[in-house]
């Protein structure tokens, strides 16, 4: 690897390196932009302050794409009446939420549509799952 | 036998600095130094971008799980030192939170200090902050006891070692975080209403 290579490394890994966890919504999202992907789990990731899955779409052009799936923590999808084994990996989800502000292949995951027709929430105020009280 | 090591070339030994230099940054932990203490005159700005968030965002990364294909992996400490990292992580947001309950504290640097998200309309400003907490302090305090109790919990699972504990304890952070924020720093305007599937799925992008 050439030094050049070598250097130009550390402002790549600047690009990725992951941004502060919180913003408001409206920070991070874009609410005029709604998105709604079909795809399979290919990965969950189950932390806090958000869980990710993230979801292999196929484009319009034919293309698959990975998009990452933003969501509450554990304890948050828990209130939202979430249980285990709601989602797993390979199975085709359909996903509502906003994208992100800075075009990445991201969204604020609000209302996802599992396979056997069940609708369960992403834990983002105002989504209308089981406890939010966003709007009174 | 084998000769010694030779020293390496300055090329490859700045290049070996710069990587360690991107790794450590992609760990979030060179741009926002981690401070284990306070210094008395620190902001609420400073105590945020220095001890708040960058020992939450350790925390809460320290301890989760990841599906894949592949299998499921737990991830948490997996020995002594480093759970006493998790529990060192801990009193530092305790030392954060309690460094917010002193009176007075500044909220920026300066009376002019742009905070995190000042591009994003309503982001509130830090003279706005600054009169919000003027106006109640208690109500202040109160969001940084409630900081305060939950990192308490967090250090409480990390020297019993308790992987769920800790997850619990950091949703308590993150939700202490989060209701401090939309009460002083995030934009007032009510949550984005999620429409019903069928008129969603009329005006959504389809990738």
């Amino acid at each position: 690897m050439k030094l050049a290579h070598l250097m130009a490394l550390p402002l790549a890994l600047l690009t990725v390196a992951p941004a502060l966890a919180h913003h408001s919504f409206s920070a991070e999202f874009d609410g005029k932009k709604p998105v709604r992907l079909v795809g399979k789990i290919s990965k969950i990731e189950w932390t806090n302050p958000h869980s990710y899955f993230y979801l292999e779409v196929a484009g319009r052009d034919g293309k698959t794409a990975t998009w990452a799936c933003e969501s509450g923590g554990p304890g948050a999808l828990s209130r939202r009446g979430w249980k285990k084994g709601d989602v797993k990996i390979g199975d085709t989800l359909i996903v509502d939420g906003y994208l992100a502000k800075d075009g990445a292949h991201l969204i604020d995951a609000r209302r996802l549509k599992l396979p056997d027709g069940r609708q369960i929430y992403g834990g983002t105020p105002g989504d209308g799952g089981p406890g939010d009280n966003a709007n009174g | 036998m084998t000769a010694p090591p030779s020293p390496a070339p300055f090329p490859r030994t700045l290049a070996s600095a710069l990587i360690t230099l991107a790794l450590a940054a992609s760990a979030g932990v060179w741009l926002q130094p981690l401070r284990a203490a306070t210094p008395a005159s620190a902001s609420i700005q400073q105590t945020m971008l220095t001890q708040i968030d960058p020992a939450s965002d350790a925390l809460w990364a320290s301890v989760g799980t990841v599906e894949t294909a592949r299998g499921t992996v737990h991830r948490a400490p997996r020995s002594t030192a480093g759970w006493q990292k998790v529990s060192a992580l801990a009193d530092t947001l305790v030392a954060g939170a309690r460094h917010l309950q002193r009176p007075g504290v500044p909220v920026g640097a300066t009376a002019h200090s742009r905070l995190a998200d000042a591009d994003t309309p309503g982001t509130r400003t830090a003279p706005q902050i600054a009169a919000d907490i003027r106006a109640d302090p208690a109500r202040f305090v109160r969001h940084a006891k409630a900081l305060e109790q939950a990192a308490l919990s967090a250090r409480t699972a990390a020297q019993r070692h308790n992987a769920e504990g800790l997850i619990s304890a950091g949703a308590a952070i993150d939700a202490a975080c989060e209701a401090c924020h939309a009460a002083y720093w995030y934009p007032r305007t009510p949550p984005l209403t999620l429409p019903d599937p069928d008129h969603f799925g009329a005006s959504a992008r389809h990738p």
